[in-house]
């Protein structure tokens, strides 16, 4: 390339280039950052409905006004992950599950105080659950109860048994039984 | 003289021709001066033209406090650097190439017509790459020892300093020639 008006071509044609490339550029700049902006919005207020106040939880969990379970002092649990799950029993099985219950809980031992609860400790990221279980007599009168582990609580006086883990498999069952039906 | 400042200060005002001046006045230098780095003649040519571009698209980046030459050359040496860290020096030649490039003149053979200066080019070719740099811009450029620093991006002494075992390295050589 030895005649100038090739080599001032060239670099004119080079420039077009890098011109065409900053204009579109700054083109797709101006469309994508409104989108993105949009997208942003939307997924944070997506995000903000999703997550659900801890307060609001507990309250789901132990109903409202209740002071049932271990409330806020619920023993520290490590690493694992906790499944609430409500199990309501009400009409016939409602007197025969508390029966086994109280059965379970006559036969067991009271545990003292809340720091010495001995509840299998599960491996980490292990789920746990916590079973409520609320039971609701012919005459409307109701009385509930926590399974954690091999921990069953009386949440109307919070006193919590130690039950043997056949017990454990056997009140699952029932429990089981009741909800299918 | 400020070494196309004032050409390029006209461009930025408005006239195109200004701009046709500055490429002909340092194209072919600065091809020289870049192929000096690359050892490649088209690569060179590619990288000068790239440097102009830079002048064209990057219109404030020259802040007119060196001369514009200095800026070229600041920019093709930056260039040449990359294109050898991208390409590699070395590339493999066809011997029939390689004899038909050895018959065409040069670049160098062209610009260098004075026959010493020419027989000091062939003996600046044994020079490291630092000091072959350092003369071609003091002495074949006629830049000042500043400006060569600035486009090398070392200090005037380090300049200086590569000039002078440059001058000792090639008297011996040429002495050795001429005996």
């Amino acid at each position: 390339m030895t005649n100038l008006e090739e080599r001032l071509a060239e670099i004119n044609r080079r420039s077009e280039i890098i011109f065409q490339k900053r204009k579109r550029r700054k083109h797709m700049m101006l469309t994508c950052i409104p989108i993105l902006l949009c997208v942003g919005i939307v997924s944070a207020f997506i995000g903000s409905e999703n997550v659900r106040p801890q307060g609001e939880e507990n309250a789901w969990f132990y109903g409202e006004g209740s002071s049932g379970g271990w409330g806020d002092e619920r023993p520290e649990i490590g690493t694992e992950y906790i499944e609430k799950l409500l199990i309501e029993i009400s009409a016939d099985d409602a007197q025969q599950m508390e029966d086994m219950i109280r059965k379970m809980i006559m036969g067991s031992q009271l545990e003292s105080s809340g720091s010495d609860m001995t509840v299998d400790s599960p491996t980490d990221g292990e789920l746990r659950t916590v079973y409520q279980i609320r039971i609701v007599r012919s005459d409307h009168e109701t009385v509930s109860y926590e399974l954690w582990g091999n921990l069953l609580t009386d949440t109307k006086n919070e006193k919590s048994y130690t039950i043997t883990r056949q017990q454990r498999l056997a009140l699952l069952e029932a429990l089981e039984c009741c909800t299918a039906n | 003289m400020d070494n196309g400042a004032s050409s390029y200060r006209r461009y930025l005002s408005g006239d195109e021709d200004a701009f046709r001046e500055i490429v002909q006045a340092y194209f072919d230098s600065l091809v020289f001066f870049v192929e000096r780095y690359v050892q490649d003649y088209a690569a060179a040519e590619d990288i000068a033209l790239d440097a102009f571009t830079q002048l064209v698209v990057n219109k404030h980046r020259y802040n007119f406090k060196v001369s514009l030459k200095t800026y070229l050359f600041m920019i093709g040496r930056s260039r040449a650097l990359d294109y050898i860290k991208h390409r590699g020096k070395l590339s493999m030649i066809e011997l029939s190439e390689a004899e038909q490039v050895c018959a065409t003149p040069s670049m160098e053979e062209v610009l260098l017509k004075d026959e010493r200066k020419l027989a000091v080019n062939q003996a600046l070719e044994q020079l490291s790459e630092q000091m072959r740099i350092a003369v071609h811009l003091v002495y074949f450029e006629e830049l000042s020892c500043e400006d060569a620093a600035r486009i090398m991006k070392k200090n005037t002494k380090q300049v200086y300093n590569l000039l002078y075992r440059a001058k000792n390295t090639l008297r011996t050589i040429l002495e050795e020639k001429v005996s």
